[in-house]
């Protein structure tokens, strides 16, 4: 609350003192003045006049006494507002067409901005998202954007050579698998992800509850651990916040509950959202692997183009798997790519679209100002005849203008916080599962709080 | 009757101080003790008298409070706080300053000519 005293501070130096008790200061003063006229011989009457036209009206002592601290332009504009706003209730029609025709425009504008936001500038919550590539292999025969990408597997010995490279920064396999929850009275078939153990500093993304993987975790064979998504957090165990330490059985194997993702974490939308995480070396022990494979997402070093990192990595990828047929190449793409494809397009014709439609309600508000202030001609006139400076005139009408595209503002950012989840509600799987559109009122949050 | 003499800009304030310094004044007393020891020779325009009062009380260098005046009525007193007392110090070592050198340059001007 130290905001709130300090503005109680500032205002108190500001305005230290009442209209009333300057004005009964006054009083006394110009009292005590026209008793020594009295006593200097005039008639009460005369010297009550001259004290008014030598001290001045005490009616008037409060605008000298605000003049005098500087508060005369905040009283000045503080009437501009209030006739504003009466001129506006004055004439009904006329504001709310312009307040209306305002406030769709920026509702719109913000609304698609936001959903921009959340979609294409920040969708996910993981640390340096937009230096995390896919590794994919590309198929130029395919017809199908769809089909032409064909997930490379690696071995772990191929994700360590890929974590030497010069240009990157971290490497995260994972392996994306169907298991059962065991141990209930039926069995419920999830999506299990195994991660290598480096998960918790590759992600960067603060747990819910507990903690992430971590290299530990690999130790011995594998630590038989669980890190739960969200979803099923809430799904299974109804957000239960002791969860952590608790067992959970999968494909008849007890392992530890050991911490709770946030709902922003969806690891991750292009295989499928893992419900639980599990360190990748107890892969070994699962019945038929006999060598682990793994999905790779490369974090690349800062300052690192697309083109320099694929020099690097197409050649340790090949030596790896052998000669590729002469129709697939290596490729790498930033992990947003998928999404800025499939709807990319559709949200810039949107945002021009609406864009448009702000252009056409601050033009239609300018029109009616226009018009309006022909009507007022005669008004301005009498100001001006009896001496409101040019200026003057044009603060008023600029605060008039002001006034209104502040309601018209306010009322648009309200409604942009239904109309933007309208998108997400009528198509919610062309978006990331991780984008959680909202106003982006705060450009930068801690993950575990969203 | 001597001359009437005619406040530079700022100056008011000045003399306000001053006449806080020697004691607790309501406004008109210190409009009368300013014309009482300048011998009736002040001509203070009344309009600008209680702007320079509210802005140097508004700045913290005299602070009021109401009591009650020589003949019973309701006045506010003013009195000098210490930021004031500095005030009026540097204030009249700037103006003793200022007035010695240019009564030098002019005085030096009359011997010279």
């Amino acid at each position: 609350m130290s905001l709130l005293a300090a503005i109680r501070k500032l205002r108190h130096s500001m305005a230290p003192r009442t209209h009333s008790d300057v004005e009964e200061e006054f009083r006394s003063t110009l009292d005590a003045y026209q008793e020594d006229l009295v006593r200097q011989g005039l008639p009460v009457e005369e010297a009550r006049r001259k004290a008014r036209i030598d001290l001045g009206q005490p009616a008037a002592q409060n605008e000298t006494y605000r003049k005098a601290i500087g508060l005369r332009l905040f009283d000045e504009l503080g009437g501009d507002i209030r006739y504003g706003l009466r001129g506006l209730r004055r004439n009904p029609g006329f504001a709310a067409v312009a307040v209306l025709s305002l406030a769709l425009g920026i509702g719109a504008t913000t609304a698609m901005f936001s959903l921009i936001y959340a979609v294409l500038l920040h969708p996910f919550p993981y640390a340096d998202a937009d230096r995390i590539v896919n590794l994919f292999g590309i198929d130029d025969t395919a017809t199908d954007a769809g089909t032409s990408f064909i997930w490379t597997s690696l071995s772990k010995a191929d994700l360590d050579d890929l974590g030497r490279a010069a240009p990157v920064d971290s490497v995260l396999g994972f392996n994306p698998t169907q298991m059962e929850i065991t141990g209930g009275a039926f069995p419920e078939e999830i999506a299990g992800t195994y991660l290598t153990e480096n998960a918790g500093t590759f992600f960067g993304v603060r747990p819910l509850l507990g903690r992430n993987l971590e290299p530990s975790d690999a130790e011995n064979g594998g630590h038989s651990v669980v890190v739960l998504n969200y979803r099923l957090w809430q799904r299974h165990f109804g957000g239960d916040s002791h969860v952590i330490g608790q067992t959970l059985e999968l494909n008849h194997a007890p392992y530890t509950i050991i911490g709770v993702m946030p709902r922003s974490f969806a690891f991750n939308d292009m295989t499928d959202v893992g419900d639980v995480y599990l360190p990748a070396t107890l892969m070994q022990h699962v019945p038929g692997v006999t060598v682990p494979y793994y999905l790779a997402w490369i974090k690349l070093r800062p300052h690192v183009t697309p083109a320099a990192a694929h020099a690097v990595i197409e050649p340790i990828v090949k030596r790896t798997i052998g000669r590729l047929p002469d129709h697939l190449h290596i490729g790498l793409q930033p992990i947003i790519w998928v999404f800025r494809e499939n709807i990319g397009h559709t949200l810039t014709l949107l945002l021009a679209g609406v864009v448009l439609l702000l252009i056409i309600g601050c033009a239609n508000c300018s029109i009616l100002l226009l018009a309006r202030g022909r009507t007022r001609q005669h008004e301005l006139a009498i100001r001006s005849a009896i001496g409101a400076s040019r200026w003057r005139i044009v603060r008023q009408l600029l605060v008039e203008a002001i006034v209104i595209s502040c309601t018209g503002a306010v009322l648009g950012v309200a409604v942009s916080y239904w109309l933007a989840k309208l998108p997400m509600a009528l198509s919610p799987d062309s978006f990331p599962a991780e984008s959680f559109i909202r106003l982006p009122l705060r450009p930068a949050q801690p993950a575990a709080f969203r | 009757m001597t001359k009437p003499v005619e406040l530079p800009q700022g100056t008011l304030e000045m003399l306000i101080l001053k006449a806080v310094s020697l004691g607790p004044l309501h406004g008109y007393g210190i409009l009368l003790r300013i014309q009482q020891i300048s011998g009736e020779r002040l001509e203070i325009l009344q309009g600008s008298f209680y702007t320079a009062i509210y802005r140097i009380e508004h700045r913290g260098w005299i602070k009021g409070e109401w009591g009650e005046s020589e003949n019973n009525r309701r006045a506010r007193f003013y009195s000098l706080t210490a930021t004031g007392a500095r005030q009026l110090k540097a204030e009249t070592a700037k103006w003793t300053d200022m007035t010695a050198v240019v009564a030098g340059i002019l005085d030096k001007k009359a011997e010279e000519r």
